[in-house]
């Protein structure tokens, strides 16, 4: 990294912090502040939703899922447009018509204030912790590459999405969105030019060689439900977790209630269904295209600087011994991708594959020692493929755009959680529970304060992660319970004759059911446990509902 | 033509992002057959 590429990364930062106050000037009271008063373009929502859902996590975990492991992640998403489809003929109508500001305002509306309370509880609970989770990952990455104090990657993300999200509320963080999908898309297509160019094969041979090495399988049609990506799991499991995700989760659903109508809440949404594929298959694309240029270009054998100089450092003997049998496996490896390139034969092609996987063997023993020497059980290498290959191998100018790409990625996903922790607590918890007839300005005020208590939590559980690391996959694990659940709550909502008891208690049921799941049948891949929780708490909620109706004078239906 | 009958508006959304998707795995399933 020089001078010019931390200038673009200074300079991104002023802009969207500074352009993104500029647009909330006259954004006045909570209605402004949390909704911008329903008055945003279809286009800059449907640009925040894609924001708010890629993450920093998406810009390096991804990219280096593709050089390892290829194109089948992308079977996660198959679901998405499907879910987008029906949401915008059943929750969107729902939540934007019923004039809320949370989805779980929508739930007392409906049902009663206890199940409204215990679904914006599990939301700030789990959003609380992966807030902080999201703005980790890029800082433990920069941390390590840069040589920088945790503390201060964390400040670089943090403070300036605090402070915009604080002043502007979802006004500035849909406007932000907005300009960091442009410079997100802008990166990813300059970093496949400069992959195209610096490879040193053409095209069709990059192909020849990805696919010869199993990086082109996206698709995996066996149905079975220990398989975590096939395209039935991203079909059927990932139309219930985008259902989920978009559906009631607030960091989506307040993306578009900020919309100016109906239609155009749908119409954003629908972006979405016809860009997030396209671009998961470019993100994924970019790793795969890593990985050539890597077949051809030695890589380090440990991509994180911090590790590689902990076991250098730690077991001197065996890395040297590890890392001549890497420079062998990789040459046998680069001899057998030219051979390929020659020769199309299926013996060239399982050279390839067989030189492929002695890399990754070796790679796999060097994984082993960072354990031994570190203590951490997954290492995660393959999140520092991306940044080595930005920081060694992009031009001056272009290596800052792409660190700016990813704080932007960072941001988005950031702001956006921020926001809509503020929203369900001031809405959901003060203005319902603490002080229900104080002054707009009052919660104005109390607004921007939890956004900025919001924004420390998560820059402290950011910046102690590392040791936090058991308790944050206990709360995802927690959160997995209760995501679909919370979904068969709003199907419930949708029928007539589903009572409060009804949907309160088949919540409870649903969470238990996927808990029970999850413990005892561990080999059910994650993307099946929204099915579940979905299926059991619309089962149990109709027959209870049917088993004791409501009484005549109880919440009548939306 | 966007229609106004909300019904036939959703079947039209949806036979497009259907439409959208079969070709998109359609694409990723040749390319798979092709190289893999």
């Amino acid at each position: 990294m020089r001078t010019l590429d931390w200038l673009v990364v200074g300079a991104w930062l002023i802009f969207v912090v500074g352009d993104s106050l500029r647009r909330t000037r006259g954004t006045t009271g909570l209605a402004g502040y949390f909704l911008a008063n329903r008055s945003l373009p279809w286009w800059a929502v449907g640009l925040s939703v894609m924001a708010t859902q890629l993450s920093a996590i998406t810009m390096i975990g991804t990219t280096g899922q593709g050089a390892t492991d290829g194109l089948r992640f992308v079977q996660f998403y198959f679901g998405l447009p499907l879910a987008m489809v029906i949401l915008g003929v059943t929750l969107v109508p729902f939540l934007h018509g019923a004039g809320v500001y949370t989805a779980y305002e929508y739930l007392e509306r409906r049902f009663d204030a206890r199940t409204r309370s215990l679904t914006a509880f599990l939301f700030l609970c789990s959003r609380g912790l992966s807030c902080g989770t999201i703005i980790a990952a890029p800082a433990v990455v920069f941390a390590s590459i840069f040589g920088w104090d945790l503390r201060v990657t964390v400040a670089l993300i943090g403070v300036p999405t605090v402070l915009y999200t604080m002043i502007g509320g979802v006004q500035a963080v849909a406007w932000a969105d907005v300009k960091q999908m442009f410079v997100i898309v802008g990166s990813l297509v300059a970093i496949v030019v400069v992959l195209l160019v610096k490879i040193p094969v053409g095209a069709p041979d990059v192909m020849e060689i990805a696919g010869a090495a199993g990086r082109l399988k996206a698709l995996d049609f066996t149905f079975d439900v220990t398989q975590t990506y096939t395209v039935w799991s991203g079909l059927i499991g990932g139309t219930f977790l985008m259902l989920s995700y978009f559906g009631t989760d607030q960091s989506q659903v307040q993306r578009y209630l900020t919309a100016k109508s109906v239609d155009e809440a749908r119409t954003s949404l629908l972006m979405s269904a016809y860009w997030k594929i396209p671009l998961q298959a470019l993100i994924l694309m970019i790793g795969v295209l890593i990985f050539v240029f890597y077949v051809f270009v030695r890589p380090p054998l440990l991509f994180n600087p911090v590790h590689d100089a902990k076991v250098k450092a730690a077991e001197p003997q065996q890395y040297e011994v590890l890392d001549a049998r890497y420079g062998a496996a990789l040459g046998a490896r680069t001899s057998a991708a030219r051979q390929v390139a020659m020769e199309r034969t299926p013996d060239t092609r399982a050279l390839l594959k067989s030189a492929d996987s002695s890399v990754n063997a070796v790679r796999a023993e060097a994984l082993s020692l960072v354990t031994k020497v570190t203590g951490e059980s997954k290492p995660r290498d393959v999140n520092y493929i991306i940044p080595h290959f930005v920081r060694t191998q992009l031009p001056v100018g272009l290596a800052g755009l792409f660190i700016a790409a990813i704080l932007a990625a960072a941001m988005s996903a950031v702001s956006a959680e921020l926001n809509s922790l503020a929203s369900a607590s001031v809405i959901d918890f003060y203005r319902r529970w603490v002080k229900a007839d104080a002054s707009d300005d009052h919660y104005l005020m109390i607004s921007k304060g939890a956004t900025a208590f919001w924004g420390l939590c998560a820059c402290v559980v950011a910046t102690y992660a590392a040791s936090l690391g058991s308790l944050i996959e206990v709360v995802n694990r927690f959160g997995s319970f209760f995501y679909g659940s919370i979904l068969g709550v709003f199907l419930l909502a949708m029928v007539k004759r589903s009572t409060a008891l009804g949907a309160f208690v088949g919540l409870i049921v649903g969470m238990g059911t996927v808990f029970a799941v999850s413990t005892w049948l561990p080999s059910v891949a994650f993307l099946w446990h929204n099915v579940i929780g979905a299926v059991t708490v619309f089962v149990v909620g109709t027959l209870l509902s049917v088993a004791r109706p409501a009484v005549p004078d109880a919440p009548a239906a939306a | 033509m966007p229609s106004d009958d909300p019904r036939a508006r959703f079947r039209q959304t949806l036979v497009r992002v259907l439409t959208v998707q079969v070709v998109a795995v359609l694409a990723l399933y040749l390319l798979q057959l092709r190289y893999h």
